[in-house]
């Protein structure tokens, strides 16, 4: 009898080992919630899956002929009186969200940004390594890491036309796109679009060869 | 009148005794190994609708973690990139693969790709990631080597404890603003270069300046520097801070 019991016992243990394995294995199959804990409530989370509608997002696109609240109409400033700048998206049809003045591409770096001084172009340089270097190189150049992979058409941002554009096409650029590169609007804030513009104007200055413009680089350690 | 229990009957309860311990402690153990999400959810790799390689975007390209995940950093959710954000390099790049076809198809019609979420957290549990990617907490923390994932699988339990050990020990996972999504990233390990990135010297840390320290020191010592300048205090024993 002994024998038996044991002998049941180590056939279950390994049975038990052969069919669920161990920590860490990889799985496809979620696991059973034998209590749930109150992990689910009846709550849409962002990005999540909504079957009431018909193309099943949770999250919903504007009304046709609403306004989301924090963005502004096209031609009227928003309801505070001011063209909306926090780090949100918007359509008013100003030089910080067009990049234009009236009808052509203006130049300067937006006032209210400019203040920022330093910040800006630290800014700037972060982002654009997150969003523009693995195409255009972390210089500028033109050379970044995919083009070995296909994309064959990544200007130079060095370039004599592309340092002789007005500030406002370049931001101009990055918001919808030009050519074969794609609208980056969507996905960086006008604030972070105009940093990116201040840091490619310090890529190209620091591209152009003149050892001159280019300041010695200092160490910037955080502070408070 | 003859013995109604043979002789070895004796031994009969003794028995039941030693099965029912070792049955006893098996049961236990069997349950302490599986009913745990250190087993149920660690390994969980769901089949996705397009096989997206983190290995070659983030790992080999070295794109960084929040040109897709754009939003990471300003909002509590970490957003799943929109099919515009593949179409930028897609448009050219790999523009006949059939594994890419949810892709185009969504880039044209505008219909969602259906992703399957793998990292969750209970619905009364609220994970903000701009806090956290904002205070210096790296990505791998509780992701592991997405860079290094064909298939992104979860890398840890995230059970309540798993969040606890940091909450109640930030300085184990607090690194530099600009090293979060540097995923491989350890921090200098010699007393002197790792005085100068925090901006200080070797004497003020208390260290030699020769030294060189095991590298759960110097996560040590950057983490408290981190942890005072960044004046991160994490709720530890405060259950509303996170469960709402």
């Amino acid at each position: 009898m002994l024998r038996i019991s044991f002998g049941a016992i180590i056939i279950a243990g390994v049975l038990a080992l052969g069919f669920a394995g161990f920590r860490g294995a990889k799985s496809d199959l979620t696991h059973v919630e034998w209590f749930n804990d109150m992990a689910h409530q009846p709550k849409f989370q962002p990005q999540h899956r909504n079957d009431l509608f018909a193309d099943g997002r949770a999250a919903r696109l504007p009304v046709p002929g609403t306004i989301p609240i924090g963005l502004t109409l096209p031609g009227r400033q928003d309801g505070t009186g001011g063209s909306n700048t926090g780090g949100t998206f918007t359509f008013a049809p100003d030089y910080l969200n067009t990049g234009r003045m009236g009808t052509v591409y203006g130049d300067g770096i937006p006032a209210q940004l400019a203040a920022k001084g330093h910040d800006l172009l630290r800014r700037g340089r972060e982002r654009y390594d997150i969003n523009c270097a693995h195409c255009h190189g972390s210089t500028g150049a033109g050379d970044g890491v995919v083009k070995a992979f296909g994309m064959m058409t990544v200007a130079s941002l060095l370039n004599e036309p592309n340092v002789a554009q007005p500030d406002g096409k370049i931001f101009n650029t990055i918001t919808h796109g030009r050519s074969t590169m794609g609208a980056h609007g969507p996905v960086i804030t006008v604030e972070d679009r105009w940093a990116i513009v201040a840091y490619v104007r310090a890529l190209q200055k620091a591209g152009s060869g003149k050892l001159a413009v280019a300041p010695a680089a200092t160490a910037t350690p955080e502070k408070k | 009148m003859p013995q109604i229990f043979p002789r070895g009957a004796n031994l009969v309860p003794l028995k039941i005794v030693l099965v029912l311990a070792v049955l006893g402690s098996a049961v236990p153990a069997a349950m302490w190994y599986y009913w745990t999400p250190k087993y149920t959810k660690i390994g969980y790799q769901p089949a996705q609708p397009v096989p997206f390689s983190h290995k070659i975007h983030a790992g080999q390209l070295g794109i960084d973690c929040r040109y897709c995940h754009s939003f990471v950093d300003s909002a509590a959710h970490s957003n799943i990139p929109t099919a515009q954000v593949c179409m930028n390099c897609h448009s050219q790049v790999q523009r006949d693969n059939p594994k890419l076809e949810p892709v185009r198809r969504a880039f044209a019609t505008g219909e969602a790709i259906q992703w399957v979420q793998i990292h969750k957290t209970p619905d009364h549990a609220y994970f903000n990631h701009a806090v956290h990617i904002n205070r210096g907490v790296s990505c791998v923390s509780c992701h592991g080597r997405v860079d290094q994932m064909d298939e992104v699988y979860q890398a840890e339990s995230f059970a309540m404890k798993f969040c606890l050990d940091c909450h109640r020990a930030p300085e184990n996972g607090l690194r530099p603003l600009d090293k979060v999504t540097d995923l491989g990233w350890t921090p200098p390990t010699k007393s002197s270069e790792l005085a100068a990135l925090l901006g200080t010297t070797p004497e003020k840390l208390k260290l030699k300046p020769d030294a060189t320290l095991s590298p759960a020191n110097a996560q040590k010592i950057m983490g408290n520097h981190f942890k005072d300048l960044r004046g991160v205090h994490p709720p530890d024993s405060n259950c509303a801070g996170c469960h709402r």
